[in-house]
């Protein structure tokens, strides 16, 4: 948590490098291509999409393509929904508008029709998520942090005792457009001891203050999402984060492959979440 | 800590009761030998340098006569039974002249004796056919010897000799990484290696992230490796013995030794305190780094301050012949700062030893240690928003250690040790804006770790000595403490408080250690042994390079020892008088419980740790060639290793077999130097091994909106090859006779032809184009030239 950054920013200024970094050629050994799944089941009002692309070379450098055509259903234990897919064959897989997952009960994904590696043979693949829980935010709070030249994103909110979602994800949106709109730029914490406590404006979130691309503006307003995750879903995060982060040798283990939930050898994850949301305006006070 | 110590009370007197029942019964059959009653008398006695009035270990006696001898001991200490008679009996020792004496023996004799160093230009020392082929009736197989010097020789990182760095150029050696004070021996893991300065445990033998051992050459005697072969007298790692000693200090007159150098100076004084009774030793090097750090022009470095500096300490005293006292000491300490943050780290040990020669059969040591590895990280600012991050470890041991020269072809090791660890894993704090401490603090882990043994050199005929040992290692986790309970998933569902001094897991093994060597010929010899060994301590390391944030864990209810059994075999042969040493070996480790790190496994700060552990077996063996040669002018070798080391861990590559990260198939190192003439000499050495093993991506995909590699099995794909030629030029001062000054040039050259050997391969997203992935090598030393002005006084 934040502990971990302080010591990795630590240990990134203390580092002796005298080390010299360059591009080279290098030849790598190549794999059949998977199938990839993406879906994210919420408990918002909304269409809910799932996904589909193919792994590709790892120096290949076009876009990964969507997978068309493939049969998506969703289940919820009571009902069957069947996914419609987008134009434009990008391997987009949509519910109906009115859609909304509800906490507490358990998701299964099916797709089937599909061949990734063009055998002649279809396959089918399958994933399973339980939904957990989310309480509400009271408020959020942005401080500037001057030792760090960010502002801190404070969540104030009351997990009741024996609450039993021990994993939270936080995105940030500002201005109604989805600003962590990488699983990169999220956050995502263990709690499993801080139940039936108040959170009293814990640091979840950050806004970097040299981000030139996405400066925050006095006026904007920022919401923080908060999730309720599966624990699957958080190390799957937590890999996923590991794995993009630039490697430091003294620190990093061997690379490894981010922990899926889905059958058959397909990459990527199928998890189900509950949002709720905090709002504010930002001052821009230091 | 009362209870601790009572226990300890009980386990001392426990052991000298045994000892004292063990060589009561030795003693009360003294005269005791194979033709009947028989008498023997015995001659003992130090044998010393004769300049400094430094031990000799391992010096040679042989009485020609009954064609046996035997070695001096770690203090120098020899003894020998003999009949009644007169015999002629030769001392020799590597670079030194023998010395051969007539003596009638007709009682028991102390004889002290003096050996002469050679000079220089004394290549080819005169000695007798048993000095000549020492290696061949050497009863250790499986060890390299270093003296101060040879290590000197060899060129290396920034003109500093480095005795680690000059262990990984012999055979069945590998440095782990690029610069790293870590090694591995046999594919085995650095962790495994215990490596002891005058018998006390330095857990973190690097400094600068790995690139200068903490060994200060100027003051180290003599350092063994032990690679398959550790005696019994030894145990807790299953790799390897590395046994350092320290120089004791010249007690015949003053003297200082040094160097200036481009990175680091050293200043070593010594001399007698009382003439030939008591003398002293000084040693300290420090760098100054960071005075060059301005010149690197690397703005995010302005206002660091890098350094180390290592001091050694040791006085010892001769109460009379038969008691001689020692106490040295070690303290070091790295220091990386900035106007942020600050993070240091070091080793402290400190050892009191006394000799006691019981009779001159039996030669006792009784050491003391307290060894302490310690750590520091945060912010400089300790008010408001600050970081404070901490983890030790002490060790204190009690050891003792016997030696009894039975006869001629008997001498038999005993004795018995006893540690205990106190590990802080971990304990960190932050403070807030607010200045409300929000704190981690990781219990700690207390142990004990006892062993006894006993062992025997065995003559059986004039060709075959066998060696046998046995030794019985214990271990056991002690309160206070948090027990962690673990489900089937690797989650704690429990934790149990232990309250202090209560016992709550025991391990114990037995660990044999046997070896055997038939003499061939006498310029050939064929050895083979077997060895059990158990270690309690790991380092939860999470790369292949040593960090020093690096914890060691103990063995405990969810950890068990790991157990290795090395199986090796070797065959000798010099050539040319002694001029050409050869010899092969093979070997074969089996290893259980093993341990590994499950993917993406978290170890700073967890005190879950033991949950981020999977466990399986581990095995590794190979061939090592080494050819050494002195020949006059040339002098040097060349050695080859070829190895294999896997592992199957449960729940880590889907439970298949992968190669060990200490898995480098081919590793060749070639060491030369050559006498120019009386004042210079140039030496080179050049190494190749086969690139660290390496997990890579074979494909990638999108997923959370970027793209995340897909990565072969673990570690097998490899990295590029690693070689580097070192040089090296020394040039005399002009030695003036009766000029005590004696300085040198030493003109080196690190990586010579700029090899960029990456240390790590990352891969980076294009800047411009987001789906295009670029491989990006980086490597740490180019070329690196030094000069170091090296005197003596």
């Amino acid at each position: 948590m934040k502990k971990t950054n302080y010591i990795l920013i630590i240990l990134l200024l203390t580092g002796v490098v005298w080390s010299c970094t360059e591009e080279i050629d290098l030849k790598l050994s190549g794999t059949e291509p998977r199938l990839v799944v993406e879906s994210i089941i919420t408990s918002d009002t909304m269409f809910q999409y799932v996904k589909l692309s193919r792994s590709g070379d790892f120096f290949a450098d076009e876009k990964l393509p969507g997978v068309p055509d493939a049969k998506v259903t969703l289940s919820d234990g009571v009902k069957v929904f069947d996914l419609k897919e987008t134009e434009g064959n990008n391997g987009y897989y949509i519910t109906s508008n009115d859609f909304y997952g509800v906490p507490g009960r358990t998701y299964t994904l099916n797709i089937e029709n599909v061949d990734i590696n063009n055998d002649g043979i279809k396959e089918s693949y399958k994933a399973e998520s339980y939904m957990a829980s989310v309480t509400d935010v009271d408020s959020i709070r942005i401080v500037y942090e001057e030792s760090l030249d960010l502002w801190k994103v404070l969540l104030y909110a009351y997990e009741p005792p024996g609450f039993n979602t021990n994993y939270y994800m936080f995105s940030l949106i500002v201005n109604d457009t989805l600003y962590t709109d990488q699983l990169t730029e999220v956050t995502a914490f263990d709690d499993r001891f801080i139940n039936g406590e108040y959170a009293n404006g814990v640091w979840v979130h950050s806004f970097y203050n040299d981000d030139e691309d996405y400066a925050l503006s006095v006026g904007d307003t920022v919401t923080l999402l908060m999730s309720g995750i599966t624990e699957d879903f958080y190390n799957y995060i937590i890999a996923l984060q590991d794995e993009t982060r630039e490697n430091i040798p003294l620190f990093s283990g061997p690379p490894a492959n981010l922990p899926g939930n889905i059958s058959n050898g397909a990459l990527g994850y199928f998890t189900a979440i509950s949002n709720s949301y905090g709002t504010t305006i930002f001052t821009g006070e230091k | 800590m009362q209870d601790i110590k009572q226990l300890l009370k009980k386990i001392i007197r426990y052991t000298i009761l045994i000892f004292l029942v063990l060589f009561n019964s030795f003693t009360l059959y003294p005269r005791k030998i194979d033709e009947g009653a028989e008498i023997k008398y015995t001659i003992s006695g130090y044998i010393k340098d004769a300049e400094t009035g430094e031990n000799l270990t391992g010096a040679t006696v042989y009485v020609r006569e009954i064609k046996l001898g035997t070695t001096s001991n770690s203090y120098g200490f020899y003894s020998i039974s003999l009949k009644p008679g007169f015999y002629h009996i030769t001392y020799t020792f590597l670079g030194y002249v023998a010395k051969e004496i007539t003596i009638n023996i007709k009682e028991d004799v102390t004889l002290g004796i003096s050996l002469s160093p050679g000079t220089e230009e004394l290549h080819e020392v005169t000695v007798s056919s048993v000095k000549k082929n020492r290696n061949i009736i050497s009863t250790q197989m499986g060890t390299e010897r270093l003296l101060s010097k040879d290590i000197k020789k060899v060129p290396v990182l920034m003109g500093e000799a480095d005795l680690i760095k000059v262990l990984q150029l012999m055979p069945g050696v590998q440095a782990t990484s690029e610069g790293s004070s870590g090694f591995s021996v046999r594919g085995g893991n650095p962790d495994q290696n215990l490596i002891l300065l005058d018998e006390a445990t330095v857990y973190n033998a690097g400094h600068f992230l790995g690139f200068f051992s903490v060994f200060n050459n100027d003051a180290i005697k003599n350092v063994e490796l032990y690679k398959g072969d550790i005696p019994a007298s030894s145990g807790g790692r299953i790799s390897s013995l590395l046994d350092i000693r320290m120089k004791d200090g010249n007690n015949k007159r003053f003297s200082a030794t040094g160097g200036i150098g481009t990175i680091a100076s050293r200043l070593t004084l010594e001399g007698p305190i009382i003439k030939n009774r008591t003398s002293f030793i000084v040693s300290g090097r420090r760098t100054y780094l960071d005075m060059f750090i301005p010149l690197l022009g690397k703005k995010d470095m302005k206002g660091s301050r890098i350094y180390f500096y290592d001091l050694n300490a040791k006085v010892n005293h001769t109460f009379n012949e038969n008691n001689h006292v020692y106490i040295s000491g070690y303290f070091g300490r790295d220091v990386f700062k900035n106007e942020f943050s600050e993070m240091n780290f070091g080793n402290r040990t400190f050892t009191a030893r006394w000799n006691h020669v019981y009779n001159p059969k039996l030669f006792s040591n009784i050491t003391l240690i307290n060894s302490k590895y310690n750590y520091g990280l945060g912010t400089v600012d300790k008010g408001p928003n600050s970081f404070e991050w901490k983890s030790n470890l002490i060790d204190w041991s009690l050891k003792a250690d016997f030696n009894y020269y039975v006869n001629p072809s008997n001498t038999i090791n005993f004795g018995g040790q006893a540690t205990y660890h106190d590990i802080m894993p971990g304990s960190a704090y932050g403070k807030d804006e607010e200045e409300s401490t929000n704190e981690v603090i990781l219990p700690n882990t207390n142990s004990l770790e006892y062993a006894l043994y006993i062992s025997n050199i065995q003559k059986i005929t004039s060709r075959l000595t066998l060696k046998y040992g046995l030794r019985y290692s214990i271990f056991q986790n002690i309160g206070p403490g948090v027990l962690y309970h673990y489900d089937d998933n690797y989650e704690v569902d429990r934790e149990e408080d232990i309250p202090k001094g209560e016992i709550y897991n025991t391990y114990q093994g037995l660990e044999p250690r046997l070896g055997a060597i038939y003499v061939l010929t006498p310029t050939s010899s064929l050895k083979a042994g077997y060895s059990r060994t158990r270690q309690y301590l790991n380092m939860a390391s999470n790369s292949t390079s040593s960090s020093p944030l690096d914890i060691w864990f103990p063995s405990s209810p969810n950890v068990k020892p790991q157990i290795s059994d090395q199986y090796s075999m070797g065959f000798f042969k010099n050539f040319l008088s002694d001029k050409l040493e050869t010899s092969i070996e093979v070997f074969y480790k089996n290893m259980r419980n093993t341990i590994d790190f499950k993917d993406h496994a978290r170890l700073l700060l967890n005190e879950y740790l033991e949950g981020e552990l999977r466990f399986g077996k581990s095995w590794a063996y190979g061939v090592e060639l080494y050819v050494k040669f002195n020949m006059g002018d040339w002098n040097g070798w060349v050695g080859y290793t070829w190895l294999r080391a896997e592992r199957k861990i449960n729940e880590v590559n889907n439970g298949n077999t992968y190669r060990s990260p200490y898995d480098h198939t081919n590793d060749f190192s070639v060491v030369v130097n050559r006498q120019i003439n009386k004042r210079s000499f140039i030496a080179m050495n050049w190494i190749f091994y086969t690139g660290t093993p390496v997990t890579y991506p074979v494909g990638r995909y999108e997923s959370g909106g970027v793209v995340v590699p897909f990565y072969s099995q673990r570690n097998a794909e490899r990295m590029p090859a690693y070689n580097r030629l070192d040089l090296s030029y020394t040039l005399k001062g002009k030695n003036k006779k009766n000029r005590r000054w004696h300085g040198e040039w030493v003109f080196s050259v690190y990586n010579a032809y700029y090899r960029k050997n990456a240390w790590m391969i990352n891969f980076v997203q294009d800047e411009d184009n987001p789906y295009e992935m670029h491989a990006e090598m980086t490597y740490l030393f180019s070329i690196i030239p030094a000069i170091t002005y090296n005197f003596k006084y």
